[in-house]
């Protein structure tokens, strides 16, 4: 006799299970925690190592790379004097709560203001994995082109702030920023918008800012 | 790309409640995926056509429904 089982399980509920147990010992600690996603190239690195330098001696950041592979990202920003642990993924296209909690040991979290963590570079499939993250921070650099913001909705319904980079480039582009604020703010009505060059520094002072309140009252 | 992951999930927690049941063969398996998920469809069928490989679920066939919304979850699963 064939029998029907109700099984009614979200299929990452095993994700979602270690992504709030990241999320109490977070919290336990103190430690406020970023999910930084975008796609490849649009400035993630470059944003932390400005950011980095700009706050060294006034808060305690702890970085964590993901990439499918080198360490070359935790070298960069181990070269700004912030203690960071590199994640290779070897091929898979996101990091999981479980990549996450099984480097944690690596640091001391209770010394810790604010843990970082660098997705892999995808608008994609990163968007679907709670890492047990605080706030989730999506960057697009301009050269994307706008049509991004539609074409991955999903990554900007999500966002708990959304960073035009590169707008250093913008006399060079057809990127129209005012149509981008406006398809942002479709998806995701409240986000605070924040428009930097990471390589130049523009910007990056606003986003930090920020941040920092939400480590002193999140 | 992680659709093979996350049937591997699909069928390690469908194999787990079979088991508990003393389910030996499995016909079907229903998931419910919403539209917001960018997870496809397809890739999963592909992904479930590949892991199938136990004898007691190498017959059974994945059925999808797509929905609005966030959700992705697996809604039952038909076995004797
Ligand atoms: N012109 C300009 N270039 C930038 C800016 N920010 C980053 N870049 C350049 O963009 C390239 C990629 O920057 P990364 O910081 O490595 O990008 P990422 O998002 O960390 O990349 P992945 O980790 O590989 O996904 C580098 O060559 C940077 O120098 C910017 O504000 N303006
Ligand atoms: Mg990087």
């Amino acid at each position: 006799m064939t029998e029907r089982v109700y099984v009614k399980k979200h299929v990452l509920h095993g994700n979602q299970a270690i992504a709030e147990e990241n999320r109490e010992l977070f919290k336990s600690k103190g430690v406020l925690t970023l999910n930084l996603l975008s796609s490849p190239g649009a400035g993630k690195t470059t944003l932390l190592e400005g950011f980095l330098n700009s706050i060294k001696n006034e808060i305690n950041v702890a970085v964590i790379e993901g990439d499918v592979a080198t360490a070359l990202d935790a070298e960069r920003i181990a070269a700004c004097g912030a203690h960071a642990v590199q994640i290779n993924t070897h091929g898979s296209c996101h990091l999981d709560a479980k990549m996450v909690s099984q480097v944690l040991d690596y640091f001391n979290l209770a010394d810790l203001d604010l843990l970082v963590i660098e997705n892999v570079g995808n608008l994609v499939c990163p968007a679907e994995f709670d890492l047990g993250e605080d706030l989730r921070i999506v960057l697009l650099s301009t050269t994307e082109g706008i049509d991004k913001v539609v074409k991955y909705p999903v990554v900007f319904q999500k966002a708990d702030a959304v960073i035009l980079n590169k707008i250093d480039l913008l006399p060079y582009l057809s990127f129209n920023v005012e149509q981008f604020i406006h398809d942002v703010r479709e998806l995701n009505p409240k986000v605070p918008i924040f428009q930097i060059s990471a390589r130049d520094g523009e910007g990056v002072k606003e986003w930090t800012d920020w941040l920092i309140e939400k480590i002193h009252k999140p | 790309m992680h659709e093979v992951s996350l049937i591997s999930d699909v069928i390690a927690t469908v194999t787990q409640s079979a088991h508990e049941r003393q389910l030996s063969k499995i016909h079907k398996v229903k998931l419910v995926i919403g539209e917001y998920t960018s997870v496809m469809p397809e890739s999963l069928l592909f992904a479930f056509d590949l892991l199938k490989k136990e004898p007691f679920i190498e017959s059974s066939v994945l059925e999808i429904e797509t929905s609005s919304g966030n959700e992705f979850y697996i809604d039952y699963f038909e076995g004797e």
